[in-house]
């Protein structure tokens, strides 16, 4: 189930912003598309993540991909644990999968994106 | 993205192995552009050319006084997964849209594809290889950093041994996927270049390796040549995924993204090295 909180891009990636700061992971349909995910990498701290471009790159035992950032912003955090047992991302995407936080650059971006209903909806075609 | 049935074919001959990827991420953008068709591409590699994945440890899996001691090059993919020694082999990549009705449904749905073609093309040269089906058991994962120490799910084994290894890489809406096809050797040179912790271990890897991988020479014996399996191959595409492959050449705009890949990545240390 997507939560309800969350807004996906096409690119399979998900933000929930709160008190204006965006955490940022990939949805659960990517990663049980991507199969058991063995590395994880993010841009780093105090970088600059541009909506719809590349803000990481996963891969799991099938194939490798670029995580593509829904929102623009500055990276403030990375979540270390997911690094390290990228596992987390299989078992917990919208969770303790997450993947980085960001101080959003544009509250706007957000309306370029789908809710959990239009996801849902563009996933099960 | 370009769409429809009409794709495009390059035949590239032999090259570096830093411009192999500079071309095959080139073709990645070209494509995302709309500025060529979806894409099968065969190339060679020389100097030989040890290529690792995008996540692989250097300094963790290869020997590389022993790679410079052989002439052996290194390069790191864009794509996955581990070591592969690019010498007496053929490689294959395609380009093509993740949503192209042809190679859609996922990561898994496209290998499958892939493979398929593959093996169907290969049939025509009388050897029939099989997908590993996904509900094998995949046995304990190889410790070793060799691609075609071990298979995955839906490379193509002939009498259970590996002779296609394929990673495959997802960006911004295209899909990449390119792998080896083991043609004059086996390969097994490649346990030279790589990191074991005891010699035991190495001994072990060798035995395995021989075992479990195959060349398209040890099938056919010394008769097939580039040309043979291209054709095959090519047809082997065409039919399966219904399309028609027309031959053609990279366009300026590739060539010099591919110039530019190789100076600012492909062929630096800061890439290559950086794991």
């Amino acid at each position: 189930m997507n939560p309800k909180d969350c807004k996906y891009s096409k690119g399979h990636t998900w933000v929930r912003v709160a008190g204006g700061e965006a955490i940022i992971g990939i949805t659960d349909y990517a990663q049980q598309q991507m199969g058991s995910i063995l590395f994880v990498e993010t841009k780093e701290v105090g970088s600059q993540i541009n909506q719809f471009q590349p803000c990481g790159t996963v891969e799991s035992d099938k194939a490798t991909s670029d995580v593509m950032s829904p929102i623009s912003g500055e990276v403030v955090a990375v979540n270390q644990e997911a690094v390290d047992a990228p596992e987390l991302l299989n078992q917990d995407p919208y969770g303790a999968g997450w993947l980085l936080k960001a101080r959003p650059a544009n509250p706007k971006e957000l309306d370029d994106l789908m809710t959990a209903e239009q996801f849902e909806a563009a996933t099960s075609q | 993205m370009p769409r429809g049935d009409q794709w495009r074919l390059l035949d590239s001959g032999v090259a570096s192995g830093p411009y192999n990827m500079a071309v095959d991420e080139a073709v990645m953008e070209t494509h995302r552009r709309g500025l060529v068709s979806p894409t099968l591409r065969f190339y060679g590699w020389s100097p030989p050319c040890l290529s690792v994945g995008y996540f692989q440890s250097v300094t963790r899996d290869i020997l590389l006084h022993r790679c410079q001691e052989a002439g052996v090059t290194l390069v790191r993919r864009p794509t996955g997964g581990r070591a592969v020694l690019h010498w007496g082999e053929l490689t294959y990549s395609l380009v093509v849209a993740e949503d192209d009705p042809r190679l859609a449904g996922g990561v898994l749905a496209a290998y499958r594809r892939v493979s398929s073609a593959i093996a169907q093309g290969l049939s025509t040269l009388g050897v029939t290889p099989q997908l590993r089906e996904p509900w094998h058991h995949r046995g304990p994962p190889a410790r070793n950093g060799a691609c075609f120490h071990s298979t995955s799910v839906y490379e193509l084994t002939v009498a259970g041994r590996k002779l296609v290894g394929s990673a495959q890489l997802r960006r911004d809406g295209v899909l990449l996927q390119h792998g080896s096809l083991l043609w004059k050797d086996e390969g097994q040179e490649i346990l030279s270049l790589l990191r074991f912790t005891s010699e035991e271990e190495r001994h072990a890897a060798a035995s395995h390796f021989q075992e479990q991988v195959v060349s398209l020479r040890q099938l056919l014996g010394e008769g097939v040549d580039w040309e043979s399996i291209v054709r095959s191959l090519r047809q082997g595409f065409q039919e399966v995924l219904g399309i028609s492959l027309g031959e053609g050449q990279l366009i300026p705009e590739e060539e010099a993204l591919a110039k530019d890949l190789v100076d600012g990545k492909y062929g630096t240390p800061e890439w290559n090295l950086r794991k």
